[in-house]
């Protein structure tokens, strides 16, 4: 008997002991799967590759259907197409990325790189905060932003005006470009800066070309210019990250998986009919299949390009009365760029531009018929379509429904349920209000 | 065919060894009349059987051994066990009450001094209900319980709700106890929520002929000493043992037959097609090689063939082969009536003739017996059983051994060893391209999925599903969704599960005041995966391969001191002591291969693209519990118990240890008064009990590592196509965590009250027992919405309130009761309702399941797990009867702006809205056991009233076209929607419901979706069976002690309302949101012949 008190008592030790222990450790529910902290080449990449896809996907998608580039035409996008089912809910996923996956992390990225003194990795977050802070408040307007990204502190974000945004982009811009100008404090950007590669004169340009597209959003022509002309000097230049054929970009992924959901919009497509742009048309005009010529699955998806800065150039020396040599060549630049961009040749280039229509010479280019167009077309599916829709009034379009194109994203349908200091319900739509540069 | 030989062969196997052994007997009362549910103990041993409904029982017991007879209201009656295998036992009606029950911790009480609910199922229930899970099995035989097969998949698994929920996101499936100790019932998901292959619950595992009795713990009070862990409620299961004896062996073998139970109602009649434009609505066909989704196109009775490439209507040159013929059908493209070769054009039957007549056959052996001092029982079976949907498999080898030794008179060890080994072969289905259903439906009766051939020849013959170079071959021109041939051959999940598991049980027993038991358990599961799509799926057209293994393993165990007596002639007391370790561990690693090189070889070393992932998951409990019951003159019974438990998961990494912080103390407290001890003795009733209890149990938090948060990986995209995962292109990217931890988390609680009588009348020939509870759950911790402009999605929080309450009744009736003739009836009633209160402040709404678009949540002063989806703008809404979060009141406005696409259509509320409650308003289960002579009948009726289901199918194929409804309304003459305009006025613009209105936001793909929302009730004949005992002894067979042969039919007819699958179907599985129907797999009908055999 004596024996099986020993057993039992025995036992009972080693269980209780066992389970004790793992109650006074320190790591007692100590996550195994996720570590507390990471080091700045760990958060790099997925804050370029984020803001990449979004840009590319989703944006892409909603701003290029607004600007009747493309057509939504099954399931939920055909009631998409007519702005019905683009309902508050359906933004919440764009929103949710540019808060809790992009803006947190480059918040942190910066402060963990000011404390080290990592001063480039610093700066390299300045400009991708800035580039998606633009982003917001132009798909949004007042956006939250300095509550924002706060965590438990602020559960509800106030919002800010759209013009303290560009202020805090301006802001945030200068200060990378300053830091990038000086050393790096040890730690230099490698290969987990997978948009430039850690080419620091690259990123200055890049930064130069956003303050471009922030002033010509805001009609500061001349600073957009000068800028501009500080900018890309070629397509090397681009800020952009190439997908692969294993890792697609955004309008392949979609084009996999909602083959016929979307489709090349008639509009465009009697636009560039008309202007005998057959060649382009042919590389763009297809079913959008995952064997689509130009949205391919290794998409160079820029964030801003050479040929925006060419456009940006041209639109800002006709506006100022600038060189109309230079207005040309930076016009022309814009196209050649286009027809580069998807794989066509030079020649083919040529015979396009040698068309009066298209090309009348520098004295004669208009704003609306040469520059405008041939931006409208040359940044065929890059969100910044919708910008300039807003901006110029131009192309003139027709509402696939009811009265008005969209002026506006709405905002996200969780945000306006669980944000106290979202705008009421209903106050903004589609339609309503529109962005403080929207004349 | 193959399996009756196999059946044969053991029967004839078997002669040579078995022995006669087996004690068989019937139980009746002093006039004659059957007794179901009375116990059948052997004395001075632990075995112990309940009658059936016909008062039939089997017990293991050895020759000289005493046979204790005992029922409720009856006087025990001992036999002596001679020479003879059956016994006829009549119990005379007395006032000894000494009923059994198994309650918490594996302790055996007597019915009458419990002062909760517990309800027992016996083997015989469970044995003929057709079902190889436990829990289907259990569906109609207890009241307070809800179980809800998740598809109609083979090896799909069930979801059992005791007394509705208690956590609002945290685990709500009772705890399982085999034997005295924790047993893992997971369910371990593959793909998203939504879309995937259908799961098995781990209680699968478990071979029905193994168990003995099922007993179900239902309110806190009755689980209180399982703590935390029992806070859903406990199912005990005890397996059968063996007892002393000559060897006994029993075997069991079924053959049956699967099918379809219905499928959604589609049309026949339009093909694939649409319109040519708003403004000129006729219909044209499309070929499949341009893409077209939708059967807006022309009547088939308005279409031929053609094969004349020259037609002014052929399509398009990409959709003709190098030699000049039409790819997508050898009777060539077509055309309108009258223009091409005079064949008409074929509505191709698609759907109805995919699915097979699935075989399914068990085998089953068990071999008992024992000796003075030790006993053993060991069983295996082996189960196969194919799907409906060609390919589908499940099959299962059982292997259980458990036997006990008795040194001596105080010491006694008890052990049970199992093995199982289950493999799968899985469809997808839900909401993927790669769905069976999704493709399946969507078909244009136009198009032929199986390329001319019949369907078994279409699966086993690759040109119905893809052409010579490669490409898949479907309606859609190898976009859209996979052509379910394709599906049932190039994307199918592979799953082989190994389990062991077992106890070791020992009890000493010093004297009548002290008595130490201890109980140890293990449960190890390796549940290895590989899901395999081709190049060309259309989930993932580079193909893919994913390889996933899970290894989970949990002990579980106890410590009890046990002791009481009697202290006067009329108080008697006793206590309990324990001490209760646990602990879980889960380790997980997938492997995802993508971009494969090239056809017919689905493995990761053909993949160009490979990432990894691994997790670890674990947890640790403690609990010490302490209970005191004390009797006073056979009449009052009070118990009193508390636990205290301690929970690794609230703990916080790299804090001082103070076991406060994750310790917590619940009490209980029951009281059993019999009510007939202090009236004169009544024929009329012949019982009363009344009880009553109180308790507070706590829930975990429902996950591990919830008090901190850090950085971790997750895909990138957008929601609209595949995501991509890290590593991409050789970096890896780590985000800060969406939820925010929270250290300050502490247990969930409930606070239950419960009421309940028990009353026998007529000398028990009718027994009623009803329960009513009341629950309040506070501290309920959820992932409270934050807005995402702080930079996270969700915190946790200990924030929720949701109270609770129900009646459960059940109802015994022994309605007739000859020496020929009995009929046993019982009727299990259940209802409850959980109300969410509270969430978080400022937060009135949380996501549980579904869509972005509709889906299960929880909202503020709705019942549990509403679905929530978009709504018809009313004429209130924005008004004072407008709460935010259900439809108002007011008429449907109608969109009057003539410039809309939507002009006459209903206009649609931006706000999102409950639409519906998916929880049923009760449950009825009625079971009937009818014998005549050596023939015997059963049957359950199952009822679940109300209950909302979204129609997601009903959604999606209005867009498509594919819905009756939409070839109903299509040709209907303009008429007004009912509705009011703008100025209030009754609608007055004519519109027809075609192409337009289906493909608006009020069709399907739409945002609203209040129109899809059905009763997803029923009324079931769950269960058939009708049995015949073998009069073996007239046919001269003596080495065989009896035997049964029967046929068994379940769910053989159902009546709904729902339009289209069973309604017993949930998209997101055994999950908490409930409640959605998206292209499931339809659920089965099954026949299957049994013969059980005793030796």
């Amino acid at each position: 008997m004596k024996k099986i008190e020993y057993f039992i008592k025995t036992v009972l030790c080693i269980l209780i002991f066992s389970a004790c222990e793992s109650f006074i450790a320190d790591d007692i529910n100590l996550d195994p799967n996720n570590p507390g902290s990471v080091t700045l080449n760990a958060i790099l990449p997925s804050i370029q590759i984020r803001i990449m896809d979004v840009y590319g996907g989703q944006t892409s998608r909603v701003n290029s259907m607004f600007a009747q580039q493309t057509e939504g035409v099954a399931r939920q996008w055909s009631s998409f197409n007519d702005y019905s089912g683009l309902t508050p809910v359906r933004f919440n996923t764009v929103w949710d990325i540019h808060y809790e996956k992009v803006l947190i992390e480059v918040n942190k990225m910066i402060e963990d790189a000011s404390t080290d003194g990592y001063s480039h990795y610093a700066a390299a977050g300045q400009v991708l905060k800035a580039a998606a802070l633009m982003n917001m408040t132009d798909w949004w307007g007042d956006i939250p932003y300095s509550t924002a990204a706060l965590g438990i502190d602020d559960i509800n974000p106030t919002y800010d005006s759209q013009s303290s945004i560009y202020v805090s982009i301006f802001s945030l811009l200068d200060s990378a470009s300053a830091l990038f100008n000086g050393p790096d404090g040890g730690l230099s950007l490698g290969g987990d800066d997978v948009i430039f590669k850690g080419d620091v004169s690259k990123w200055i340009k890049s930064i130069n070309a956003l303050k471009a597209r922030g002033h010509i959003h805001n009609g500061r022509y001349a600073d957009a210019l000068s800028a501009a002309k500080t900018s890309f000097t070629s397509r090397d230049d681009n800020m952009s990250y190439k997908f692969a054929v294993t890792q697609q970009a955004g309008w392949w992924r979609f084009n996999d998986g909602r083959t016929g959901d979307i489709e090349f919009h008639p509009f465009l497509r009697n636009l560039m009919t008309n202007l005998n742009d057959t060649d382009r048309l042919s590389v763009w005009d297809q079913t959008f299949i995952t064997n689509h010529p130009y949205l391919k699955a290794d998409y160079d998806q820029a964030l801003i390009s050479y040929r925006e800065i060419q456009f940006i150039i041209a639109e800002c020396l006709k506006r100022t009365n600038g060189s109309e040599s230079e207005m040309e060549t930076a016009y022309l630049n814009g196209i050649q760029a286009s027809f580069a961009d998807s794989g066509l040749t030079d020649a083919q280039y040529n015979t396009y531009v040698g068309q009066t229509a298209v090309n009348p010479g520098g004295s004669s280019l208009d704003l609306e018929t040469h520059i405008l167009t041939q931006k409208y077309i040359g940044l065929f599916v890059q969100p910044e379509v919708f910008n300039d829709l807003r901006r110029n009034d131009f192309p003139v379009l027709t509402p696939t429904s009811g009265t008005s194109i969209p002026v506006r994203w709405n905002y996200s349908g969780d945000e306006l349920l669980f944000n106290e200091n979202a705008p009421a319900e209903g106050s903004t739509t589609l339609f309503k209000p529109k962005n403080s540069w929207d004349n | 065919m193959k399996q009756i030989t196999l059946a044969l062969l053991c029967f004839f196997s078997l002669q040579i060894t078995a022995q006669q052994s087996s004690i068989t007997g019937n139980v009746f009362d002093d006039q004659g009349i059957a007794l179901p549910g009375a116990t059948v103990l052997v004395e001075n041993s632990n075995r112990g059987v309940t009658t059936d409904f016909d008062g039939n029982f089997s017990i293991m017991a050895s020759s000289g051994e005493v046979l204790v007879v005992s029922f409720v209201g009856y006087t025990d009656q001992k036999i002596t066990v001679g020479d003879s295998d059956n016994y006829s036992i009549t119990l005379q009606a007395g006032n000894e009450l000494e009923e059994v029950v198994v309650t918490s911790l594996g302790i055996k009480r007597d019915a009458k001094a419990i002062g909760y609910s517990v309800q027992t199922v016996s083997s015989g229930d469970i044995a003929k209900s057709g079902s190889n899970n436990a829990l289907d099995a259990l569906v109609g035989k207890a009241a307070g319980i809800q179980i809800t097969r998740s598809s109609g998949s083979a090896g799909g698994g069930s979801r059992i709700l005791i007394r509705g929920v208690t956590s609002m996101i945290g685990n709500n499936q009772p705890l399982i106890v085999i034997d005295g100790v924790r047993t893992n019932n997971e369910t371990l998901n593959s793909g998203s929520s939504t879309g995937g292959t259908a799961s098995s619950n781990r209680l699968m595992d478990l071979n029905n002929d193994d168990i003995e009795n099922i007993s179900i713990l239902k309110g806190s009070a009755a689980t209180a000493l399982y703590g935390t862990a029992g806070a859903a409620g406990v199912v005990v299961i005890t397996t059968k043992k063996g007892a002393e004896g000559e060897m006994k062996v029993s075997y069991t073998h079924s053959t049956g037959v699967d099918w379809i139970s219905s499928t959604f109602e589609l049309q026949d009649e339009f093909g694939q097609g649409r319109n040519v434009s708003r403004s000129d609505r006729t219909p044209y066909w499309r070929s499949p090689g341009t893409g077209e989704s939708s059967s807006f196109g022309p009547s088939v009775n308005n279409l031929e063939y053609s094969t004349d490439r020259n037609h002014p209507d052929a399509p398009s040159a990409s959709d003709f082969d190098s030699a000049g013929n039409y790819l997508w059908d050898k009777n060539g493209f077509l055309v309108t009536k009258g223009t091409g070769n005079g064949q008409s054009a074929n509505s191709y039957n698609n759907y109805r003739s995919f699915f097979r007549e699935a075989m399914q056959s068990l085998n089953s052996v068990s071999v008992s017996g024992g000796g003075e001092k030790a006993t053993y029982h060991f069983s295996t079976s082996y189960l196969t059983n194919e799907g409906i949907v060609p390919n589908e498999e499940y099959g299962r080898k059982t292997f259980s051994l458990a036997s006990s030794i008795t040194p001596n008179d105080k010491l006694k060890f008890t052990t049970t060893f199992n093995y199982i080994r289950s493999d799968y072969t899985r469809i997808q289905q839900g909401s993927n391209t790669s769905g069976l259903m999704l493709g399946l439906y969507r078909t244009p009766v136009t198009f032929d999925n199986a390329n001319g051939f019949s369907q078994e020849d279409a699966v086993d013959n690759p040109s119905s599903y893809i052409f010579p170079n490669g490409k898949q071959r479907n309606y859609r021109g190898g976009g859209g969704y996979d052509n379910p041939y394709w599906i049932v051959n190039n994307a199918l999940r592979d799953e082989t599960v190994n389990r062991v598991y077992g106890s070791f049980q020992a009890t000493y027993n010093v004297n009548k005041w002290f008595n130490v038991g201890l109980n140890l358990g293990s449960d190890f599961t390796s549940d290895i995966r590989k899901q395999n799509f081709e190049i060309g799926s259309r989930t993932s057209s580079t193909g893919r391969v994913n390889s996933t293994s899970y290894t989970t393993f949990q002990t579980d165990a106890y410590l009890n001191i046990t002791g009481g007596d009697a202290i006067t002639d009329k108080l008697n007391i006793n206590y309990l002591l324990a001490a209760n370790a646990f602990s879980f561990q889960r380790t997980g690693l997938n492997s995802t291969g993508t971009n494969l090189a090239f056809q017919g070889f689905t493995n990761l070393a053909n993949a160009s693209n490979i990432s990894a992932e691994e997790s670890l998951l674990k947890n640790t409990q403690m609990g010490f519990v302490a209970q005191v019951e004390a009797e006073w003159d056979s009449t009052f019974y009070l118990t009193l118990a508390a636990r205290q438990d301690y929970d690794s998961r609230l703990g916080v990494p790299g804090s001082v240890y103070k076991s406060s912080d994750y310790s917590f103390v619940y009490p209980a407290a029951s009281l059993s008064v019999l009510l007939s001890e202090m009236l004169p003795k009544s024929n009329t009733l012949s019982f009363a009990k009344v009880r009553a209890s109180w308790a507070q149990v706590g829930g975990p938090p429902p996950f591990s590592y919830l008090t901190t948060s850090g950085y971790g990986l997750s895909s990138v995209g957008d929601g609209w196509g595949d995501a991509l995962t890290w590593p991409i292109q050789g970096t890896t990217g780590f985000e800060i965590d969406s939820i925010l931890g929270n250290s300050q988390l502490k247990s969930e609680l409930t606070e239950e009250i419960e009421f309940g009588v028990d009353l026998r009348f007529f000398n028990n020939r009718v027994g009623l027992d009803v329960a009513y509870y009341q629950r309040k759950m506070s501290d309920a911790i959820l992932n409270a919405s934050l807005p995402t402009s702080t930079g996270y999605r969700n915190v946790w929080l200990n924030s929720g309130k949701m109270t609770g309450s129900g009646i459960e009744a059940t109802l015994n009736l022994a309605i007739l009761q000859t020496e020929d003739f009995s009929w046993n009836s019982q009727f299990n009633f259940t209802t409850s309702k959980n109300t969410v209160d509270e969430l978080a402040p400022g937060l009135e709404k949380l996501f549980l399941a579904g869509f972005s678009s509709a889906g299960s949540y929880l909202i503020a002063g709705n019942q549990y797990g509403a679905v929530v989806g978009g709504t018809y703008l009313r004429s209130g809404s924005g008004g004072p009867n407008d709460d935010g979060l259900n439809i108002p009141e007011g008429d449907v406005v109608i969109n009057d702006d003539p410039t809309s696409n939507e002009y006459g259509f209903q206009a649609v509320d931006p706000v999102q809205r409950s639409i519906g409650n998916p929880n049923p308003d009760f449950i009825l289960g009625w079971n009937n056991s009818i014998k005549m002579k050596s023939f015997s009948l059963g049957f359950l009726v199952d009822w679940r009233e109300g209950g909302d289901l979204l129609n997601g199918v009903a959604w999606a194929l209005s867009f498509f076209g594919r819905s009756q409804l939409t070839a109903d309304t299509r040709v209907e003459s303009p008429a007004p929607i009912s509705g009011v305009l703008s100025n209030g006025q009754p609608n007055d613009i004519p519109v027809v419901q075609d192409q337009y209105y289906y493909q608006s936001s009020v069709g399907g793909f739409g945002s609203v979706w209040e129109q899809f929302v059905e009763d997803g009730g029923w009324l079931r004949l769950r269960e058939v069976s009708l049995g015949y005992d073998i009069p073996l002894s007239d046919m001269g067979i003596n080495f065989i002690n009896s035997g049964t042969i029967s046929l068994v039919g379940r769910n053989l007819w159902y009546s709904t309302e729902y339009n289209g699958v069973d309604p017993e179907t949930s998209l997101t599985g055994v999950g908490n949101g409930q409640g959605v129907d998206y292209f499931n797999m339809p659920s089965t009908r099954s026949v299957m012949f049994k013969l059980n055999l005793n030796l």
